[in-house]
């Protein structure tokens, strides 16, 4: 049980920087901002997971990083999705809607 | 789309791979810029500074273990611990050195032997010919017997299968390759001439071969046209190098072959060498020239009965093998009925024809040489199983002292899979090492190997240059030798007891009773596979001298050489020359006696004639079939046959009988193989025998001498039959012998003068003591020999140096016992007998397993003794005692170091 809820909230996690990205190029700790902000505070995600989720979405091919200057003026590496990222994205979003709304009538019944 | 992934794929593993830090120091600014924008954020929302720091690093969790997680996200893991292991395995590698040196050193001698040996099978033996397709090419051989091979096919045989085959695509025919033609380039001075291996090949030669030349053309068909062949020559690189220098106006140039003159049209590319592999024939002419070349219009050599072409062929499209072997078989039989070659009607007498597959070329020194070359193979793999058996004694022993090492690690969380790689790794670097080295050493090692096997005057030249095959075996090689001794780091992965070992004071691990049964294991090993090799090279040794015993001493300073005649002499002229060389050597000084016969002693060539006495009644398959030798007077003198009743030729004898003249007495002298299988014990002396074809010449025999060995040291003398040749002379090479009374070196030198004298064109060849004679005929049995003998030695010096190694080892390791014992008061002489006693023990029981292996082994090796059982009891025993002492010295060196122990330091020591 344990092992598949990891699963589900890996790919979950994946989607959410995805979509994160999808309003523009971003670093890690303002991905994680977002994701808290776009959650209402709901949804923290630790950098222990986050930075292996980065680099893994980039092995992928879905992300692409670039090293550029924040907003304090401060170097960092940025995030941005890629063609194929954009894809997975609504991918993967059609599979959360599907996976959700099956998962809504289960418990909708009995 | 997916190309794109993967180049990216692609270039984001170099980097790992090798950009490593680069990518270390990038992600290290990346998580600090993390945190400092998680400060930042909390000092925003009003924490002090210093809070706010500890505050981001404590949320940003332990850096290392997010480090790794993204290391291994990047998809280099598997490489990155590769590489850790390897820097760190050649880093305990150099901290030994002497462990090192020796592991490296053994490996390399054995699998450098092993390599050896395979270059020469794979080039003899394997290797396909550099032409198009050779695995279409067969090779015609004739068999009237399961052991009797026939290589040869007269012209006419040629012909008809040429004529009448569908099957074959093309069918080619060749002579042996001629080591001793003279080629004279026109426009040297007539003294300067020099030898070529001369081969005349049918005009389809290079097309059925499917090679084209380097330079100019390759010979054709209408070169070699039935009544008008075009003396035209095709030459080999290497020779085109040696002896025009490379000369880039070569086409066209006329040079003097064998007297004839021929012109150069082509130049065959470099690894290009003729169809038999061994033979290097350097100059290709049509054989239609055969007329020309043996001085001889009526080409007698092209006619029916003379057996000296070779022939392969290659299989037409979608034709195959079997099939072609059944077509052929036909036309070839018919053939052979025409020719009249019918013996007591029976077709089943006949020779069958065979197929065999000519990919690596057509060769008859296969058929010799193959299996004393199985036989060394063998003996070298049984080399690198005891190498391999010492080296991974002495990883068992360093693994024992590493143990502490291994648990330290164990307990800081390595694996024990990670630990096992370690090793694993470890044991590939020194295998890759060996193989190296043992690649390097197998250069020179081939080359002695081929110094073996020399034929006569031929050079056997392969390229020796590693090729694919060779590379592929030795890495092959270096694998095996991996996982033979990667099974020792397994097994002892599952004794590694954290708690103890590292409780234990430094290296002492006395009684490590799993390796120390494996240490004891390998010496037994070692000193069985010794014993076998010992064994079994010195029952080859004893079959050698068997051979050649009484041979040597009874044909020591005898001399046989043939005649070189730049223009063919008449039979009139042949007659006085040799009347006069014969003469001439006689009155030399030293010489004790000289002779000369037809063909020579211990060569494949002999004449054989069906032979009946007067009234002697055949049976119906009975062979009569007898060897003859056309002899001067005083061969048996000479070669110091005995003559045991009667006399030998006289000058009478030698007068030439016409047909019609029968005043003169035609003589023979016989020897008791033939005595015996017409007349039993009875005396032979004045008996009459005819040869089967010509009932009207009959032969009295006037002597009996005692069998004497000519073809083969092997088999049993055939009889045969004596003939002064001056009576009856017949075409065929002459051979001149003589013996001395001294060292015939000076009596050798002064050939060549001796013959000038009497006829200027004349000179000599194939000059041999009678002592190379033999040497070259037993050579399988001495390449056997004398290959097993050193294999051998090199196994039982390893096996000595296990057997050593471990007793020292096991000498250090129970050190404290050992001290105990003497503080307890044992003397020297039991501590001494104490560990002798062990070694001796284990290199009992590795002997008696060693004989068990001889009793295996003998079955397969006794076809190939001669003289000697396969189970010969005074071999056995002396190499026993042999090993024993060996082993017993290995044993006694360390046994002494034990007694030098002082307790009290020992005791303290731990």
């Amino acid at each position: 049980m344990p092992k598949e809820k990891t699963d589900l909230l890996q790919g979950t996690l994946d989607m959410l920087i995805l979509k994160a990205l999808q309003l523009g190029p971003m670093h890690g700790f303002g991905i994680s901002v977002l994701i808290r902000q776009m959650s209402k505070e709901v949804l923290q995600v630790e950098q222990g997971s986050l930075y292996p989720a980065l680099y893994r979405l980039e092995d992928q091919g879905w992300i692409e990083s670039e090293w550029g200057v924040s907003d304090n003026n401060r170097k960092a590496k940025f995030y941005k999705l890629t063609p194929t990222g954009r894809k997975q994205l609504v991918d993967e979003r059609s599979n959360w809607e599907r996976l959700s709304a099956a998962i809504n009538s289960v418990l909708k019944t009995a | 789309m997916n190309f794109m992934n993967w180049m990216r794929r692609g270039r984001s593993l170099i980097q790992a791979l090798f950009g490593k830090d680069k990518l270390d120091a990038r992600m290290d600014d990346e998580m600090r810029s993390h945190i400092e924008m998680q400060t930042q954020e909390h000092i925003e929302a009003g924490m002090k500074p210093e809070e706010a720091r500890y505050a981001a690093l404590r949320q940003f969790g332990w850096v290392e273990s997010i480090r790794d997680i993204c290391r291994d996200q990047r998809g280099a893991g598997g490489f990155e611990t590769l590489r850790q292991d390897v820097r760190y395995g050649a880093r305990m590698l150099l901290k030994n050195p002497s462990f090192t040196l020796i592991a490296v050193l053994t490996l390399a001698l054995a699998i450098g032997a092993n390599t050896a040996i395979f270059t020469v099978v794979n080039a003899l033996l394997l290797r396909p010919l550099p032409v198009r397709n050779p695995e279409q090419l067969v090779q015609l051989i004739t068999s009237s017997g399961p052991s009797q091979m026939n290589y040869d096919f007269s012209y006419q045989d040629y012909q008809q299968l040429l004529d009448g085959s569908r099957t074959l695509a093309g069918l080619f025919c060749a002579m042996g390759v001629n080591s001793s033609s003279r080629l004279t380039v026109s426009s040297q001075s007539a003294g300067e001439s020099d030898f070529a291996r001369g081969q005349g090949v049918s005009g389809n030669f290079f097309q059925v071969l499917g090679v084209s030349a380097a330079l100019g053309r390759t010979l054709a068909p209408t070169d070699d046209l039935d009544g008008s062949p075009q003396p035209v020559a095709v030459i080999s690189h290497d020779f085109w190098q040696r002896r025009f220098a490379g000369d880039a106006t070569i086409i066209g140039k006329n040079v003097d072959f064998e007297g004839v003159p021929f012109t150069i049209i082509g130049v065959m590319p470099p690894s290009f060498f003729g169809f038999q592999p061994g033979e290097n024939p350097e100059l290709w002419w049509p054989l239609q020239m055969i007329p020309q070349i043996d001085r001889d219009p009526s080409g007698r050599r092209l006619k029916a009965g003379y057996d000296s072409f070779r022939l392969m062929g290659r299989l037409g499209p979608g034709a195959a093998t079997p099939q072609a072997e059944a077509e052929l078989q036909i036309v070839f039989q018919r053939s052979q009925n025409q020719a009249g070659h019918v013996e007591n009607g029976s077709a089943a007498q006949l020779p069958k024809l065979q197929l065999r597959s000519g990919q690596a070329g057509w060769s008859n020194l296969r058929r010799q040489l193959i299996q004393p070359l199985i036989i060394l193979t063998a003996a070298v793999g049984v080399v690198l199983l005891i190498a391999c058996a010492n080296v991974a004694s002495l990883l068992l022993a360093r693994g024992v002292a590493r143990a502490r090492e291994f648990s330290v690690r164990s307990a800081l969380g390595a694996t024990r899979r990670r630990l096992v790689r370690q090793s694993l790794t470890e044991i590939f670097l020194l295998t890759s090492l060996g193989g190296i080295m043992g690649l390097l050493l197998a250069q020179g090692g081939t080359r002695l190997l081929l110094a073996f096997i020399q034929v006569q005057s031929n050079a056997i030249s392969f390229k020796i240059a590693p090729d694919a095959p060779v590379l592929l075996f030795t890495s092959g090689l270096c694998l095996l030798t991996s996982f033979l001794l990667g099974a020792v780091p397994a097994m002892r992965s599952s004794t590694v007891d954290v708690a103890s070992s590292l409780k234990s004071s430094a290296g002492t691990l006395a009684g490590n009773a799993s390796s120390n049964r494996w240490l004891q294991s390998m010496v037994v090993a070692q000193v069985a596979f010794s014993l076998v090799l010992l064994v079994g090279a010195g029952l080859f040794i004893r079959t050698l001298q068997n051979l050649v015993g009484d041979t040597a001493s009874k044909w020591k300073n005898v001399v046989q050489f043939s005649p070189d005649s730049r223009e063919r002499p008449s039979a009139a002229k042949m007659k006085a020359l040799i009347k006069e060389i014969t003469a001439r050597l006689e009155t030399s000084s030293g010489v004790n006696a000289a002779s000369f016969y037809l063909f020579g002693v211990l060569s494949e060539n002999r004449i054989t004639q069906k032979v009946l006495p007067e009234g002697y009644p055949q049976g119906p398959n009975e062979d009569v079939r007898c060897k003859g030798v056309w002899a001067g007077p005083r061969l048996f003198e000479t070669l110091g046959i005995e003559v045991i009743q009667g006399r030998v030729f006289t000058a009478q004898d030698e007068l030439a009988a016409g047909v019609t003249n029968s005043a003169a007495r035609r003589v023979a002298v016989v020897n008791q193989s033939l005595a015996r299988r017409y007349f039993g014990n009875g005396d032979p002396l004045g008996k009459r025998f005819y040869i089967q074809d010509q009932p009207e010449k009959k032969f009295e025999i006037v002597g009996l001498v005692r069998d004497e060995k000519y073809a083969s040291l092997r088999e049993d003398p055939p009889p045969t039959f004596y003939v002064p040749f001056l009576q009856e002379p017949r075409g065929g090479p002459i051979s001149f012998v003589f013996r001395t009374g001294g060292d015939p070196r000076p009596s050798m030198a002064g050939l060549r003068q001796l013959v000038g004298q009497i006829d200027p064109s004349l000179n000599v060849k194939n000059v041999k003591t009678m002592h190379e004679v033999v040497n070259a005929n037993v050579r399988q049995e001495r390449i056997v020999a004398q290959g097993g003998g050193f294999f051998s030695i090199f196994a039982l010096a390893l096996a000595c140096l296990g057997l050593y190694g471990v007793l020292s080892f096991a000498v250090a390791q129970r050190t404290r016992e050992i001290a105990v014992r003497v503080a307890l008061g044992a003397q020297n002489r039991n501590v001494l007998s104490l560990l002798l006693g062990e070694g001796v023990k284990l290199v009992l029981v590795g002997l008696s397993i060693g004989l068990a292996g001889v009793g295996i082994a003998s079955r397969f090796l006794s076809s190939l003794l001669y003289g000697v059982s396969g189970t010969d009891p005074v071999t056995i025993v002396s190499v026993s005692m042999l090993l024993l002492l060996v082993a017993l010295l290995a044993s006694w060196l360390p046994a002494r170091r034990a007694t030098k122990v002082d307790p009290m330091v020992a005791l303290r020591d731990q």
